[in-house]
């Protein structure tokens, strides 16, 4: 198969697989963040989905499904339905928490019933117009830019994808640079999938912005429907099948054996690497969007450009990165931090693009008119609009922190001797099929991912406690 | 007037204490001083090792125990399989990282010794092993090999090889091959077997055989332990895999050694020094042990069931590998293969990679 088919595959693939989730993930876009009303960028239920099934490597819910039915799993036929439900089942989350983050449209859905109940001869009729295309550019907006995320993970795929025996532009590649295809030759075939995945991004974070950037009305959101069960069906679905069975799988056969998985000093070692690794190139990532961000007039740009590496997929990006890396730096992690850095800033300016977008609901307003003329109340208020915001930066990297995590061919292409990742190790041992050991070194990587978001959404309670008591 | 506070992101939020040029300095001498305290142990020896970690693992550290010399060893991915360490040693000819690489086949130190990145010695363990499975100038050594196998479900009657050729050939020309299974050939000790092909039956009959399977529907997998799974759990009628992942399997499958022509595919571990090694008399201490007859037996006796090539007792070994063994003796040479891997390479991306 030539590597235009396998990236239409791919890509309409992850289309379906994204369409899917964000038509699934709409109805909880209330009903996935709680305290939307008090804390608007506060992610919760979304954030904890998501969480949980980014610190479950894609080995591990592969482990699993060929573990729980592997005649179901192998069979031809069904296959390819697996792939795209276990596909559906890491998006959906994804999907979720960008829809739940992501501002309300200008005009609610019940505002846009009640104005269209209006007397025909009645003043406001005058607006329909704008009324009605500010409530579709800002639904077009949350879902297209929802769309593009799930469409990114999706279509970045391998490992999933490779153990289910089906095409993709990230497996032809895969078989390209171990058929010995040079460099040069294979990072000229990545342009095509990465330009499609930019383009995907780009047009609708540009679209999001855009209409982020929008003058528009208070916004009146629907209150959570908390007394429907139904919304939340997929989601748990979701959770069940990339996450619970899973996790019930690696517990059952790993849990016991949690110390043959750092018995070894070198299985310790890598275990260690693997979290310094994860941490700086979350930190740094998240700090690059961030920073970038920052420029008013070419931040669009800026954060554009910084996608370009890390759309092209992490064995492209490890290949070139060995290819151009000087030989005094390449005893070092470096080589491997700044790829691990690139692969995860397109999820790093997602995630900026949605958690750090203007806000327009009525606590940050109360905060912005609370700004008084003395500074110990600016620097309260100050304080207020930070919790408000709901802490981006740090959210942003405990996402970050799993799927940095899970890396495998940078670690093994581009990490020195004495410093490979534990992941390495794990695709080594899985050849073996299921083992305690693997389940109780897959089970830990879980935990270790899972750690920052436990800690950052424990910690985000108790300044929260402050201003109230203050 | 009121002053705005503005929440949209934090760099208002943390107004006054952002300072991108401290920032920028702080990570970059966290980085250097990261750098500086990662930088690789001198004295170690490096080795690229492309065998499961679970086997070599005990045999590397027994050897580290005995001698006191300190590893670091690379161990290859089941994605990547040999040929990522091989072209990793290819992208480093400038400045050499690795001291001795372990291979899971031959073909990939045949690649890196035409490219003249190996370096030879003869030490005990060379003299100790067959020469059939050595290079005649002592840049590699095989040892601890495998068969290339048929594997068949444990459920039906175990078929001979022959019955197992002519239940291949009357699928063939059924045009149903949708319950045989083979690893994609691009990697891998496929690779070793349809080189072997082509060096026993000739490039065009190897070209038209191969897609004949593809386009009668033979399922194409990403590795031999995929062509396990499926026959073990019973999607598959058969397959082609190596001995060791047909040991894998346990009970759940019969495993028949391939015949191709009358020779039997056996594919042997190798071992060489990298040029330019910059730890020598450590790494040729590290190929002696590797060849020696306790590393031998040792890979014979674990769940791999490695067929020795050197002279070891029978006795010693395990009644399947004694089995083994008796067919390894009938094992094409690894001479026939070394012409032709480059061109089936060539081949095979374009067949593989183009259409």
């Amino acid at each position: 198969m030539s590597l235009a088919a396998a990236t239409c595959e791919a890509a309409g693939r992850a289309a379906l697989t994204s369409a899917v989730a964000v038509s699934l993930a709409w109805p909880l876009r209330h009903a996935c963040s709680r305290r939307r009303r008090t804390s608007p960028a506060r992610p919760g239920l979304a954030a904890i989905a998501v969480a949980l099934t980014a610190a479950v490597p894609p080995l591990a819910v592969a482990y699993a499904a060929t573990a729980l039915a592997p005649r179901l799993a192998l069979a031809p036929s069904v296959s390819s339905w697996i792939l795209l439900a276990l596909l559906v089942g890491r998006t959906l989350p994804i999907a979720a928490l960008v829809l739940a983050l992501l501002p309300p449209p200008p005009l609610s859905g019940s505002g846009a019933h009640v104005f269209a109940l209006l007397p025909a001869r009645a003043p406001l009729r005058r607006h329909r117009t704008r009324l009605r295309a500010l409530f579709l550019a800002g639904a077009s907006g949350t879902c297209a830019f929802a769309f593009a995320v799930g469409f990114v993970v999706a279509f970045a795929d391998f490992e999933l994808t490779a153990r289910f025996g089906q095409a993709s532009w990230t497996v032809w590649l895969f078989d390209a640079q171990a058929g010995g295809v040079d460099v040069g030759a294979l990072v000229q075939q990545a342009v095509l999938p990465a330009a499609l995945a930019l383009s995907v991004l780009g047009l609708a974070g540009a679209h999001a912005l855009r209409v982020g950037a929008a003058p528009r009305p208070r916004a009146a959101s629907r209150p959570p429907p908390r007394s429907h069960i139904s919304p939340y069906l997929p989601l748990v679905a979701a959770l069940a099948l990339t996450v619970v069975l899973p996790l019930a799988l690696l517990v059952r056969d790993g849990a016991s054996h949690l110390d043959d998985a750092v018995r070894s000093r070198a299985a310790r070692g890598e275990l260690s690497w693997s979290i310094g690794y994860a941490a700086a190139a979350a930190a740094l990532a998240t700090w690059v969007a961030h920073t970038l961000a920052h420029g008013r007039k070419w931040a669009w740009l800026a954060m554009a450009l910084a996608c370009v590496p890390g759309s092209a997929g992490s064995l492209t990006l490890a290949l070139v990165t060995r290819h151009i890396c000087p030989d005094a730096a390449a005893d070092t992690p470096l080589p491997a931090l700044a790829a691990l850095t690139f692969a995860a800033l397109p999820i790093a300016v997602a995630l900026r693009l949605a958690l750090a977008r203007p806000r327009h609901d009525s606590p940050t307003q109360t905060a912005r008119l609370l700004a008084p003329l003395d500074a110990r109340r600016r620097r309260v208020a100050a304080a207020i609009a930070s919790d408000l915001a709901g802490h981006p930066a740090l959210w942003s990297f405990a996402m970050l922190v799993p799927l940095v995590l899970q890396d495998v061919v940078i670690g093994a292409i581009l990490a020195p001797p004495h410093a490979a990742p534990l992941t390495v190790r794990l695709h080594n041992l899985a050849h073996y099929g299921h083992s305690h050991t693997v389940s109780a070194q897959l089970l830990l990587l879980v935990v270790t991912g899972v750690l920052p978001a436990a800690v950052i959404a424990g910690a985000a309670r108790i300044p929260a406690g402050k201003h109230t008591a203050g | 007037m009121l002053h705005r506070v503005d929440a949209a992101t934090p760099r208002h939020a943390a107004s006054g204490r952002f300072r991108p040029a401290v920032a920028w300095v702080a990570v970059a001498v966290a980085l250097a001083a990261w750098a500086a305290f990662a930088t690789r142990r001198p004295q170690a020896l490096v080795v690229y090792c492309a065998h499961d970690i679970g086997l070599a693992e005990p045999i590397l550290d027994a050897f580290a125990a005995r001698t006191g010399i300190e590893l670091q060893v690379v161990y290859d991915t089941e994605a990547t399989k040999t040929l990522g360490l091989v072209e990793r040693v290819v992208a480093e000819q400038g400045a050499p990282r690795a001291d001795v690489l372990w291979c899971n086949e031959p073909l990939g130190v045949m690649r890196l010794h035409e490219l003249g990145l190996l370096q030879p010695y003869r030490g005990a363990g060379f003299a100790r092993i067959p020469d059939a499975w050595k290079e005649a100038g002592a840049h590699w050594v095989g040892f601890a090999a495998r068969l290339r196998v048929w594997i068949t479900p444990a459920d039906r009657p175990a078929r001979t090889a022959a019955e197992l050729d002519s239940w291949l050939t009357a699928q063939l020309e059924a045009g149903d091959l949708a319950r045989f299974a083979i690893a994609v050939p691009l990697y891998g000790t496929t690779r070793f077997h349809v080189t072997a092909l082509w060096a026993l039956r000739g490039d065009a009959w190897l070209r038209a055989w191969l897609r004949d399977l593809r386009l009668r529907g033979a399922r194409f997998v990403r590795g031999n332990a995929a062509v396990k799974d499926l026959v073990a759990a019973g999607a598959a009628d058969a397959g082609w895999t190596d001995t060791d992942d047909a040991a894998a399997a346990g009970t759940a499958a019969h495993a028949t050694p391939v015949e191709v022509d009358g020779f039997t595919l056996c594919i042997p571990n190798t071992v060489a020094i990298v040029r330019g090694a910059r730890h020598e008399a450590a790494a040729r201490a590290l190929v002696d042990h590797l060849l020696s007859s306790e590393t031998e037996l040792s890979l014979a006796r674990g769940r791999g069931q490695q067929i020795p090539l050197g002279q070891v007792d029978d006795a010693d070994m395990p009644e399947p590998v004694q089995r083994l063994r008796a067919a390894a003796k009938r094992a094409l040479p690894l001479e026939r293969v070394r012409g032709a891997h480059a061109r089936v390479l060539a081949w095979l991306r374009e067949e593989w990679l183009d259409r």
